[in-house]
């Protein structure tokens, strides 16, 4: 798998997507800045099934205290986050 | 390889043609000199990966034998100082000094560095001594193949101190293998003088295991063309020798430990061969040389600063080659063959099966021939049937299993036989530093060996005869691991490994098992993870309820124990039991074995080993990673050396009753 | 004095030789050296001399036997009439393992039915797997809960005629199932539901949230804490009926329902009580990833003594969850609306009264700290 920005915010987005449909929400329109939480798409069930999906499909294993806004809030954080902890930023 | 940038002629091969003229023996040895002050020189601005060795002083002594190979088939096997013998060589002074520096462009992308370089026939390695019994399983290889190729190991004087040096001297004039062992005798072993470090004579050494022993100064104004005759003497006798050449290291060991004396090193200088092949030509000539090298070296490290870092596209997970694509089927190789009863029968017949098919293949090992026929007569018969194909050899593990390196790099299909599983500790540097790294750093090298061995205890053979050393070496990475058991076909199993798996192999036979009737019994062969490599060729089987209480893994020899406790479970106490036994240990099929387990309630893993940090370690912790969440537990023999009173090994070794207690205490 | 002649070791490597011929007879008279007879191993066939002068009294193994090496094949004896010696107790006697007095495989099926060995009659001496299930048959109450899942064939239902595919229950469903057919065979369930205001919880929440910059609103698990510690103050919620006895349990388990892909079960997070609200609302989150990336242990699917069950995600207004199995209580929480919500509990009227559980859901009602 290779890791780029741009894949990995795709990804992320086409999991959101999937995920906002279980309630009937559309998240097509989604933007890479958007703060998630607030846009109403997803609810916090259904930020945890992202953030399992996320750990999972990266291979890494986040904590409590690592699941803010200020790390995962929006499509280019959850992105940068991620190569960080990988080190490729 | 960069073949644009050499200054000088080559051969069909690349090889760089150097002439024995002083002017020519000057620019070749001024520039690999060169060379060397420019590593240094990037060493100090931190530009090279690690540490380097460099052979400043001893230009000319590196390049004499080497300069002197002229046949496409000789062989050089080098060591941790390398460059002036590689340079010689192959003339890729960009892809060494790249390599280096770990940059793409080097000569073996950056996996070697300094001392670990393979190109064409060329091999070095950063154990001292550690190639030496590879040179004469190639050299051997050599002699039967009818070349006039010889093998040059080169070592130096630091290296006399190793043990597998003297099987490798006996093993080369037992088997008279055309290889030359060159001591780089420079007088000191990274610190330490050699007067503080050698017993005896160096050339008494040679002497006493009946090789041609020359010796050498690298300051003779003739040294070239001696050298030259020596390899001319080598290849008209065709057996083995030494050269000893003396010589003096101008420079560290390493970097930053020359701790001798100035007035030391001041008589080293003086001594230059160096500077004197300068003497013998004009001032003219010495600043047109030196002034092409300069500008040379400008080239090549221009050259090698513009190479990218290495990188991986992705880091390799492992270093395994795939299986090859061709029929190996023991059935259709010896069709008339009696009825196969017993697991030493399987063997013996898939042996003599590869045998008669295939030239490639040859055998070494201790008292392997008739009419004794190896320690468990596993080879009886064959020595007579294939003369020279069945080597008996010294008792050298190390030797033998190194020689089984060397054929297997060039060509040949070596099985080496360990007469007790229990002696691979002492063939563990030749697989552990050797074996299994040659194919994992360079592309071409190949190493399709397999080391049989009789394993297991409960004969009452004691501490250093009874163990089943598979915990240890599904640990070393590269190296297969094949344990299979009278459920296997087992004669199969030894053909595969042989014929169609081109990676090192460590096949382990439980010496019970010899005796132990062939049959499948009620086992299937799980279909093998798309994943797993190797899985199809040596298959895990599977008997049993598919919703049991309770799954015993287990192997090898363990195995018709365990299926004696799996018919006390169901019989007293009633339990469903499954039995899961994989031939392949490493690399462990984890698709394979997950999609069976995955569901399972209870899993017990039986194994004769120890079983602390061992096989049933690693199958539990890959369960636990996939999220298994039903009980498990191990079974093993206790980390205490095993006993040689069969009353004491047999509460030690896992019994069937062992087996029973653990199922029950995990309910 | 008889004399023995002991089947030899030939090769260091082999424990058992097979016997080829004998080339004499009981009665016959040998004398020392004389070739008796020849055994094989599979490399090699050797002659058996007699060790001395005498009479064969018994050849004890015969053609084609494979015999132990340092085994007797044959007695000779000085005269041709002397006793055959009895050897067998130079044999080593094979050691029999005790067998308990129940099977494993019955113990796990009076585990599965929560009986008591002692109320099982045994089969020859043991209680086996008949024994238990001659047992269950005799108690008709229990029968039909064993029918589902025993292992005999003849009380499992037949495949309807219309054309289908079997297909195998996850781990989950297995659960689901099983915690329908308790709630249907052992409580006298109830449901009650009280109406509340959403702000303080809410305004509670958001505090804690905005504090710590987290993604998710940590409201339910803040709920689910107050359930914890509700629970730890009144015990009577944190218990279940066994056998016409109340049974207190010692940890609170707080189970709580997850969707996880197409199946919904119970995580649960073992004695919570020991954890205070911050590392409860840790745990908990951490459980519910687990659960949906499917990495629960199995300490972590079973065990609840108390749960939760939320439904707001789906915007229903209200649901009566179904009691996990030996619970008596479990909490409904569902989707507000203009400001109100509605919290409810099924129980187990056998452990609790409506009081009871109305005195609780009014203590979930609110934070605490309210």
């Amino acid at each position: 798998m290779t890791l780029s920005r741009e894949s990995i915010e795709a990804a992320i987005k086409a999991k959101i997507v999937e995920i906002a449909a279980q309630t009937g929400d559309d998240a097509s329109e989604l933007e890479p800045d958007e703060i998630i939480p607030a846009t109403g798409l997803i609810d916090s069930t259904g930020l945890l099934d992202l953030l399992a999906w996320y750990e999972k499909t990266y291979e890494i294993s986040l904590a409590q205290d690592e699941l803010t806004i200020d790390n995962l809030g929006s499509l280019t954080r959850m992105a940068e986050f991620l190569l960080r902890r990988k080190g490729l930023l | 390889m960069d073949t644009t940038l050499c200054p000088f002629d080559r051969d069909p091969t690349g090889k760089p043609i150097v002439g024995s003229d002083p002017r020519s023996l000057f620019a070749f040895g001024h520039l690999v000199r060169e060379t060397e002050k420019l590593i240094l020189d990037l060493f100090g601005r931190g530009l090279v990966s690690g540490t380097t060795h460099t052979c400043l002083g001893q230009e000319i002594c590196q390049m004499a034998v080497v300069r002197a190979l002229d046949d496409p088939r000789d062989h050089v096997l080098s060591n941790h100082r390398n460059h002036g013998h590689f340079l010689t060589y192959s003339g890729d002074f960009t892809g060494l000094v790249a390599e280096i520096m770990g940059r793409e462009s080097g000569v073996c992308g950056g996996w070697g560095g300094s001392q670990h370089i393979a190109y064409r026939n060329f091999h070095s390695n950063g154990v001292q001594a550690g190639m030496t019994a590879i040179g004469v399983g190639i050299a051997r290889a050599l002699k039967a193949e009818g070349s006039r190729g010889i093998v040059a190991t080169i070592i130096g004087d630091g290296t006399l101190g190793e043990g597998l040096l003297y099987e490798s001297m006996n093993l080369a004039s037992i088997w008279q293998a055309p290889v030359l062992f060159v001591v780089e005798n420079n007088g000191i072993a990274q610190t330490t003088y050699t007067r503080h470090t050698i017993g005896g004579g160096i050339e008494d050494r040679g002497r006493a295991f009946g090789l041609a022993v020359w010796r050498l100064n690298d300051q003779h104004p003739e040294f070239a063309g001696q050298s030259a005759d020596i390899v001319g003497q080598m290849r008209a006798h065709g057996g083995p020798g030494m050269l000893v050449i003396d010589t003096g290291r101008l420079g560290p060991h390493s970097k930053g430990d020359d701790l001798r004396p100035e007035a030391e090193r001041d008589a080293l200088v003086a001594r230059d061969p160096l500077r004197k092949l300068a003497e013998r030509i004009t001032a003219a000539d010495i600043a047109a040389i030196e002034t092409a090298n300069k500008a040379f070296l400008r080239e090549v490290e221009s050259r090698a600063m513009a190479s990218p870092l290495s990188t991986f596209q992705a880091v390799p997970q492992h270093s395994f080659r795939a299986a090859i694509d061709v029929s190996a089927d023991v059935a259709a190789m010896n069709p008339t063959k009696e009825v196969v009863a017993n697991a030493r029968q399987a063997l013996n017949a898939a042996l003599h099966g590869l045998f008669e098919r295939d030239d490639a293949v040859v055998l070494l090992g201790e008292d392997l021939h008739d009419p004794y026929g190896g320690a468990f007569k596993v080879t009886a018969g064959l020595s007579e049937a294939f003369p020279g194909r069945v080597i008996s050899t010294p008792i050298s593990e190390a030797g033998i299993t190194g020689a089984g390196i060397g054929l297997a790099m060039a060509d040949r299909k070596p099985i080496v036989e360990i007469m007790f599983a229990d002696f691979l500790t002492l063939c563990m540097d030749q697989i552990y530093n050797h074996a299994v790294k040659f194919p994992g750093i360079f592309p071409k090298s190949n190493v399709p060996l397999v080391i049989r061995a009789p394993c297991g205890g409960r004969r009452g053979y004691g501490p250093t005869h009874s163990q089943s050393p598979e915990n240890i070496f599904v640990a070393v990475p590269g190296l297969t691991v094949v344990y299979g058991s009278h459920r296997h076909p087992l004669g199969q199993l030894l053909a595969n490994a042989v014929e169609r798996w081109p990676n090192p192999t460590l096949f382990l036979e439980h010496k019970l098992l010899y005796g132990e009737k062939l049959d499948p019994g009620g086992y299937e062969s799980l279909v093998a993870g798309a994943e797993d490599m190797g899985a199809d060729l040596f298959p895990t089987v599977r008997s049993g309820s598919r919703q049991p209480d309770v799954t015993l893994i287990s192997f090898g020899g363990m195995l018709p124990v365990v299926e004696g406790a799996a018919r006390k479970l169901e019989e007293e106490e009633e339990l469903l039991v499954e039995i899961v036994a994989p031939s392949l240990l490493a690399p462990l099929p984890r698709q394979s074995l997950l999609a069976l387990l995955d569901s399972r309630p209870l899993i017990l893993v039986v194994e004769e080993s120890h079983h602390q940090f061992g096989v049933s370690a690693e199958i539990l912790a890959m369960l636990a990673e996939n999220g298994f969440s039903g009980k498990v537990a191990r079974l093993g023999t206790p980390p205490a050396p095993i006993a040689s009173a069969r009353s004491l090994e047999s509460a030690q070794i896992p019994d069937e009753d062992a087996i029973i207690s653990a199922v029950l205490r995990m309910l | 004095m008889a004399t023995p002649i002991h089947a030899p070791r030939i090769n260091n490597n082999d424990d058992e030789v097979k016997v080829l011929a004998f080339e004499v007879e009981k009665g016959s008279h040998v004398r020392s050296g004389q070739i008796v007879g020849q055994i094989e191993t599979d490399k090699a066939v050797l002659d058996i001399e007699s060790p001395v002068d005498g009479y064969v009294l018994s050849l004890v193994a015969q053609p084609d036997d494979l015999v132990k090496v340092g085994s007797v094949i044959a007695w000779l004896g000085e005269q041709a009439d002397e006793p055959v010696p009895d050897d067998s107790e130079m044999a080593p006697v094979a050691t029999s393992r005790d067998l308990g007095s129940i099977t494993a495989k019955a113990r796990l099926l009076l585990k599965k039915h929560g009986l008591s060995a002692d109320a099982v009659a045994t089969i020859n001496g043991r209680i086996t797997v008949e024994a238990v299930e001659r047992h269950l048959a005799a108690d008709t109450s229990r029968l039909a809960a064993s029918n589902r899942d025993a292992p005999g064939a003849d009380t499992r239902e037949t495949p309807p005629e219309i054309p289908g595919v079997m297909l195998s229950p996850s781990r989950e469903e297995r659960g689901m199932a099983a915690t329908v057919a308790w709630h249907r065979d052992h409580p006298a369930t109830g449901y009650i539901e009280i109406e509340y205001d959403l702000a303080p919880w809410a305004k509670y929440a958001k505090k804690m949230q905005d504090d710590k910059g987290w993604m998710m609103s940590p409201l339910l698990s803040l709920m689910t804490w107050r359930l914890v510690e509700v629970a730890t103050t009144s015990p009577r919620l944190n218990s279940t009926m066994i056998n016409d006895q109340r049974y207190q349990y010692a940890p609170v388990n707080l189970g709580f329902t997850i969707q996880a892909g197409e199946t919904l079960f119970l995580a649960v997070l073992r004695d919570a009580a020991s954890l205070d609200e911050e590392a409860f609302v840790s745990a908990l989150g951490d459980l519910q990833r687990r659960a949906a990336g499917h990495k629960l242990r199995e300490t972590e699917t079973s065990g609840a003594t108390v749960s939760f069950s939320s439904m707001e995600r789906w915007k229903v207004s209200r649901h009566i969850p179904i009691l996990p199995p030996q619970t008596s209580f479990i909490v409904a929480h569902a989707a507000g609306r203009d400001g109100k919500g509605v919290l409810g509990a099924t129980y187990d009227h056998r452990v609790l009264n409506g009081a009871q559980v109305v005195a609780a859901l009014k203590l979930l009602s609110r934070p605490a700290s309210d």
